[in-house]
Order: C-alpha cells, then structure tokens, then sequence
C-alpha cells in the first residue's frame, strides 16, 4: 500500500505521455499506408473578391479529386478544406491558425496580398507548411515553411518587363497613365513595376492615380486619365475595377491602347466591360486553350466537376495543391509537416497546369519562358496581340 | 478649368444619387423612428429586379419600375414581418436597430445567391452611355437621369407630404403615432405605405447608381448606406430639402478631394464632416433641434 501511490501516479503518467507520442508530436498530421491527409484553403469565397477566390477554391479540390483518383500518392488520400477569408486579412489568420491547430498536415492561403501580409512569419512560428497560391507580395516566400507556386509578373525580365518592352516596341505609345489600387500592397508594387519598365523603354508616365478595392465609382478617376490624353493606360487594379474604368473610358470616346495583368483575363470580367474590353492587352500565364496534355486534362476534369471552363485562377488552386502532393510524394512514408516543409525545399521544379515547369528558386516559383501577351477580342474571345 | 468643371459635373451626379438615397433613408427615420441599417439592401434589391429584366432584353422602362416595385416589396416584408411586431412590443430604437442589422444581413446574402459573387454591369443598350458634348463637357446621360429622378423626388415628396391628406397623416404618424390613431388615422397603413416609400427611393438610388457606376454587384448598397447616412446627418433628418443638399454637397467634395488632394481623403473628409455636424449641430444644416420636458 505504501508504494501503491507512487506506482499508480507513475502509471497515468507513462500512459499520457504514450499518448502523446502516438498522436505524432507538433500538431501535424502523420501517415502510414491508408492515411488522409489534410489540407486547408484559406481563400476569399465571399466578398469583393470572391471573383478570384471561388474558381481557385474549385481548382484545389479538382486537384485533390484528381490526386486521389489517380493514386498519386498510393494509399493515402488528399481531403481539402475550404474556410472563407472574406478579403480580411484578420479573417484570413483566424482561420489559418484553426488549421494549424488541427490536424493539418499543410495549408494554402494567400490569394490576396492584403490578406497575405503576416504569413510567412506566422507559417516559421507554427512550422506549418504553407503554399501562398496567389498573392504577388514581395517576399512572401519563405523556405521551409512558405511558398508561393505563381510566377511572379512584376519579377525583373518578367511578365510586366516583356509586356512593356512589347509596347514599346510598337513605337506609337510615347505616355502613359497609371491607375493603382492603392491599398492593395500588390497592386501598389506592380504599378512601380510597370512604372519602372516604361520609363526604362521611353514611355513617359504622366500620373499614377490612386482607387481603393472598396470603390464602385470610378468616374473622377476616368476624367482625370482623359485629361492626360495618354497614348497607354495602365490598369494596376482587380479585374472587374480595370474592365468598368475602360468601359467608361471607351464610352468618353478614349482611343488609347489598355493594359493590366492577368486579373483583366477572366471570362467574369467580361461581364462588366463587354465590348468595350476589345484591344485591352495583358500577359497571361495560363489559358484554357492551352495546349499541352496537363492543359487539356485540367481543362476536362474541371469542366466534368464544375460544368465551367477554369480560369487562371483555377489553375493557381490547382497548382498550389499539386505541390504540395509533389512535397508530400518526396517526403516518403509517415510524413510530417517537417517532413513535408523539407521535401518542399528540395523540390526544384515543378509542372503548373500550363504545361510549364517552372523553376522553384528560394520557395518561389519562376519562369523562364518568354511571356504570352493576350488581348480581348470583341466578341469576348481572347487571341494574341499581334 | 475644364477639368474643374468636369469634375463638378461628375460630383453633382454621383451626389444626387447619395440625396435620393437620403432622402428615402430620412423618410423612414423621421416618420417611423426607425434608423433602417437595411436601408442599403432595399437599394441592392432594386438593382437586382431591374438588372435581371435588362439582361432578358426587357426594356428599361419595364425594368426600372419592375426594380421599385421590388425593393418597395422589400420594404413592405421588412415593416410586416420585422418592424411592426417590434413596435408592437415597444422594443425602442435599440430594437430596431438590431433587427435592421438581421435583415440587412439576410438580404445580403440572399443577394449574394441571386447575382453571384462577381460584380457585372447592366447590359450594354439599355440606357444610353455615349455621353452628350456641352461647351467641351462630357455629359453621360445617366447624369441627366440622376438630376432629373432626383428632382422628381425631392419635388415630388415634399409636395406629397405637405399638400395632400395622405401626408398628412405621414406626418401625423411620424409626430406622435398614438394621437393620429386616436384622430382616426389607420397607422398600419400609414406605416406600409411610408417604408414602401422609403424603400423604392432606395431602389431608384440603386439602380441608378449601378448605371452611373456601370456596377452591378450585391454590395451597391452599401456605400450608398454609408453616404446617405452621412447626407442625413449632415442635412437633417427626416428634413429633404437638408438631404439634397448635403447628399450633392457629398459627391461635389468627394470628387474634388479625389482631383486635388487625394483619395486617401475622400471618406475621411466625408465621415469628419458628418462627425463634426454630430458635435456642433446634430440637427443638421436645416434640422431642428427638439426640446423634450424634463
């Protein structure tokens, strides 16, 4: 009896701490053969910019069906979770930490670079691999924890450096205009991208004016590009914003040439400019009319689960989940989120729903093909500018 | 110069847009007590009748008074479903607050089903974009629209309020509901009538803002929610001529703020203006102050 406390106390013990061990240590998930493995989506499916986040939403899970249906990763099995960030970067992090609380192995976040400001401090702190699979923040990426599986437009010799050498080429563009959205720090940063590069070619930039991602009206802005007359304006704002400031424009009789990143390209976008979009020009890093076989896939599967044709930004869900099962195939058996982060951080290259491979240098991803330049036509087709 | 004045045009328009809204905002509180936080949803819900009916090829003369009518729907639901047993209670301005907020939340997500997540615009064709040339200004004819409806509305309330017996009885009710029932006034649908009012005025702000805008989403009421409460409280409440003025005084600032100082500023002037009335003349410009026995 008089040992009979010390030995139970020490019992109870031995078996909370075999507990412990068994449920596989700092929060993450752990697998053998025949494991699900979890992963969670932190995405504005409501609110101003729901436009993007809805289509990248369905792009992940066509991704997960896929991997899961092709016994990618043998026995185990991919289960996406999708929690709405509304557009608040505060929504955004609530969310985000209740999977890293949980069992999730990794995470995907960041489809907007206001909402992504924190995260790749707060992925190092919570050793919680996480893909950023759309904001263009400057230095989000952020080995072992965080990547980013977009190219990035505004990277020098990039997107917005060809598109504007190609402008300048033409020789009949001598200013320009630029609109920013300035309380998206990702826009803000593009704008001194573009700005840069045209300036670089000869383009002289008259005025960069400021919108807000809250605004609906936009007719001040408009009559202050009028009033510079220039021969190019450029749009560093979301889609639907560039498409209704160029149908004004259009409407007030501007004749000038248009441009914006790919925000502009989405078949939703449309809705809001129509006609009046023809011309607009833009670089593009996926198209639905793509030609290579993991194209052509995507393109069926997608369509199958969601009776649509994917946008680009249903290719960056696909491609965010993609890596990450990439990661999880490298990481081997029983993988870990630390397993995970490591076999993340060898990967050196990476296949994107385009068909490019791109090449991940320091957890971003970058391309080394020269960029395409789309423009809408009028009948809402979408061609390359010549 | 010309840009000056191109501006004020644009200022004059978009304000007057703000002014029926406020206009529609202040009828309800003055006359109902109620401060309708779901006021900017009515105005959404006039957009969205009137934007389906465009995009079917309905013509807008079909449309627009198809969009009053269901944000009047709207508003009538609103009094006989969440007001009135409210008032039944006498639940207090408090309570209408709170219940204003559940309805203003409902109706935004049901909005949200009906048109999507995406913003679009109304159909290319149905009113005319191509704006008119005057003395070197461009005038888009939704500007004329919106000085015209708010004219109209302005004009017309005031002459329904003070000259016909009707308004009498609105404003009966909305001095003291208890002794216009005891004189003979049926409140109920003195009551209904009033928030189908108030609610088509915010239909016909909606939508002509989503024409002005050339945005159609269903969040358009929303900002329109925050100026015309700004235009109230600036103007007076329940006070027209005071929502008119404040409501164009709104858009002609926020335009020149955004040419010449900055955007930043836009509606930081606006709502510091709105503060400030608080403060110093929480009446508003044309408002006047009640006294009330101790």
């Amino acid at each position: 009896m008089k040992f009979f406390r010390p030995l139970a106390a020490a019992a109870v013990a031995a078996a909370f701490l075999l507990a412990g061990c068994a449920s596989g240590g700092s929060g993450g998930a752990t697998a053998g053969g025949g494991a699900t493995l979890k992963i969670g989506l932190v995405n504005p499916t409501t609110g101003a910019s729901s436009w993007a986040g809805v289509p990248i939403a369905q792009g992940a899970q066509t991704a997960v069906d896929e991997i899961n249906e092709t016994g990618f990763l043998g026995d185990q099995k991919l289960e996406l979770t999708s929690k709405d960030s509304e557009g608040d970067p505060a929504t955004a992090i609530s969310a985000y930490r209740g999977f890293a609380s949980d069992d999730y192995l990794a995470a995907i976040c960041c489809t907007l670079s206001s909402e992504a400001g924190s995260f790749a401090q707060l992925a190092a702190s919570l050793k919680f691999p996480t893909v950023a699979n759309g904001a263009t923040l400057k230095g989000l990426n952020a080995p072992p924890y965080m990547y980013r599986t977009i190219v990035l437009p505004a990277d020098p010799g990039g997107m917005y450096a060809q598109t504007a050498q190609a402008i300048a080429a033409k020789g009949n563009v001598k200013t320009a205009v630029i609109v920013e959205t300035a309380d998206n720090e990702g826009n803000v940063s593009d704008a001194k991208v573009w700005q840069d590069n045209l300036q670089k070619d000869g383009i002289t930039v008259l005025q960069v004016i400021d919108t807000f991602q809250a605004d609906t009206d936009f007719t001040v802005p408009v009559t202050t590009i009028l009033s510079q007359n220039p021969d190019l304006v450029v749009f560093s704002t979301q889609g639907p914003n560039s498409a209704t400031m160029i149908k004004m424009l259009r409407e007030r009789g501007y004749k000038g040439l248009t441009t914006s990143s790919y925000g502009i390209a989405v078949p939703s976008v449309w809705k809001v400019g129509g006609e009046a979009l023809a011309g607009t020009i833009f670089p593009i890093p996926f198209s639905p009319d793509g030609t290579s076989d993991r194209t052509k896939d995507f393109v069926q599967r997608y369509q199958q689960q969601w009776n649509s044709q994917p946008d680009l930004y249903a290719a960056q869900g696909y491609n965010a989940v993609w890596f990450i099962a990439e990661g999880i195939k490298a990481a081997g058996a029983n993988v870990t989120r630390q397993s995970l982060a490591d076999a993340l951080s060898k990967l050196d290259s990476f296949e994107l729903a385009s068909g490019n491979v791109v090449k991940m240098v320091d957890g971003q991803a970058e391309l080394s093909d020269a960029v395409l330049i789309a423009q809408w036509n009028a009948d809402g087709t979408q061609s390359l500018w010549k | 110069m010309e840009l000056l004045f191109q501006q004020l045009l644009n200022g004059l328009s978009l304000g007057s847009v703000y002014a029926i809204f406020a206009i529609g905002f202040g009828l309800i509180f003055a006359n109902m007590g109620i401060l309708n936080v779901a006021q900017g949803s009515y105005a959404t819900w006039g957009v969205i009748p009137t934007y389906l009916l465009s995009r079917a090829g309905v013509p807008l003369w079909i449309a627009l008074p198809a969009g009053l009518a269901g944000a009047a729907l709207i508003g009538l639901l609103a009094e006989w479903l969440a007001f009135k047993p409210l008032r039944d209670r006498n639940a207090g301005m408090l309570g209408s607050i709170i219940i204003a907020v559940g309805i203003w939340i409902i109706l935004l997500a049901l909005g949200e089903i009906v048109l999507g997540p995406n913003p679009s615009a109304m159909p290319s064709g149905a009113f005319p974009s191509v704006p008119l040339d005057v003395l070197g200004l461009k005038i888009p004819p939704i500007f004329l629209l919106n000085w015209v409806a708010l004219a109209v509305v302005a004009v017309g309330l005031t002459l329904f309020l003070s000259r016909t017996r009707f308004g009498a009885s609105i404003r009966s009710v909305g001095f003291k509901a208890d002794s216009a029932a005891i004189v003979g006034v049926d409140t109920r649908v003195v009551l209904s009538v009033t928030a189908m009012i108030a609610a088509a005025i915010a239909g016909l702000s909606g939508i002509l803002y989503s024409f002005t805008a050339n945005n159609v989403s269903f969040t358009v009421g929303e900002g329109l929610m925050l100026k015309g409460f700004a235009a109230v409280v600036i103007g007076g409440f329940g006070n027209v001529k005071g929502a008119v003025v404040a409501g164009v005084a709104i858009g002609v600032i926020e335009a020149l703020t955004q040419q010449y100082l900055s955007s930043t500023f836009r509606d930081a002037i606006t709502f510091g203006l709105m503060l400030l009335f608080l403060v110093v003349r929480p009446q508003g410009i044309f408002g006047e102050l009640k006294a009330s026995r101790a």
